[in-house]
């Protein structure tokens, strides 16, 4: 009894042992807020008065929303991750398309969301064969007049 | 006493199996491995752990050549897609994780594709989509004129949308996605060649959202 309970605890020392050794490590969320995101408005003729943070409409007069582009900093993942990220803001009616490029510059897909409630923090995932290891990824929303977009995190 | 005799070689055992596991394969013969130091006490346990080891050591080294063989027939961006290395610096290996991705990426597509072609024909929710599809290339001044297709099935329209070159269709789509956006929530895209110096876009928009927006989660 005593000869199979040491020999079962030194196959257990050895199984933690390995699989220490291979459980892959993830990296750290990227948190960062809206600032950076440039409007895009010129379609409906009126240049949008900004906030900077968080970024939104300053003239709420504006009867039409804006439109804002962000760039969306993630580190490339290791395969069969997928890649998720949050979207936080206020104001009802805002969508939002997360989209990516490859690096040769075509178009590899998207996932959008619109909004109905006062407030928002969405989370979109795409698969990882969407999101190559050279991919670019950017955040396009509609703000209404009275909305915000505060900022996104890239989960990691 | 024999507690920590036994806790000390499964240490050891374990390292020596991490570091077995982790080294190339090996193509000369195995030198003899000495887990207990001399003067310790040999208990039965201890042998016969150490002729396991010797066993698997042995094993592993049979093994050597036959994975060496295979190495070959295994194309090299699978090889880097199995172990990629986080930042590459060697433009080789960045060249071959491109391949690979692209590799996954076509593979992906295929999939969607093949879910696509099984899809059944919902004939009221493919009127309203594709009533959509056209809405938003009308919409927009660049995109109307791009010859296209659209085939709205259950849930998913696949989208064909002859690329002219210029280099807008690229800068469009996005913006195709966004006003799509109520009824098609994700898209997924892929370039085809088509056979005559041209390419296509093929774009799978669907209505299913496995990310639908809620009150905070995390």
């Amino acid at each position: 009894m005593k000869r199979h309970a040491l020999w079962w605890s030194a196959m257990a020392m050895c199984v933690v042992f390995l699989g220490s050794a291979v459980t892959p490590a993830r990296a750290v969320n990227i948190n960062f807020n809206a600032s950076q995101c440039v409007a895009t408005s010129q379609a409906i003729g009126v240049k949008p008065d900004l906030r900077p943070f968080p970024i939104g409409l300053l003239n709420a007069t504006v009867a039409d929303s804006v439109a804002v582009v962000c760039s969306i900093p993630r580190s490339p993942l290791q395969s069969n991750i997928p890649a998720g990220f949050y979207i936080d803001g206020d104001g009802a009616g805002t969508s939002c398309t997360l989209y990516v490029y490859n690096y040769t510059g075509d178009f590899l897909g998207g996932v959008s969301f619109t909004n109905s409630a006062a407030k928002y923090d969405a989370y979109l995932s795409l698969p990882f064969q969407q999101v190559p290891f050279y991919a670019y990824t950017a955040l396009w929303c509609y703000l209404p007049p009275s909305g915000i977009l505060r900022g996104v995190t890239s989960l990691q | 006493m024999k507690i920590w005799i036994v806790s000390l070689t499964s240490a050891a055992l374990a390292g020596l199996i991490v570091a077995l596991v982790s080294s190339p394969p090996r193509t000369g013969s195995p030198a003899a491995v000495d887990l207990v130091a001399p003067g310790m006490e040999q208990s039965d346990e201890i042998r016969r752990l150490a002729e396991q080891v010797k066993e698997l050591q042995r094993s592993i080294d049979a093994r050597g050549p036959e994975a060496a063989r295979l190495q070959p027939q295994i194309p090299a961006p699978e090889r880097e897609a199995a172990n990629p290395d986080p930042s590459p610096t060697d433009p080789a290996q960045v060249e071959a994780l491109r391949a690979a991705a692209a590799a996954r990426h076509h593979e992906f597509m295929s999939g969607v594709a093949q879910s696509f072609g099984n899809e059944k024909l919902e004939p009221r929710w493919a009127k309203y989509a594709a009533a959509q599809v056209s809405a938003a290339f009308e919409g927009d001044a660049a995109l109307r004129n791009l010859a296209h297709t659209v085939d709205c099935r259950e849930r998913t329209c696949r989208v064909e949308i002859a690329d002219d070159e210029s280099g807008a269709l690229s800068l469009r789509l996005p913006m195709l996605a966004m006003s799509l956006a109520g009824t098609l929530p994700t898209v997924v895209s892929e370039r085809m060649d088509r056979g005559n110096g041209h390419s296509a876009v093929v774009l799978y928009f669907s209505s299913q959202n496995p990310t639908a927006p809620g009150v905070a989660s995390r």
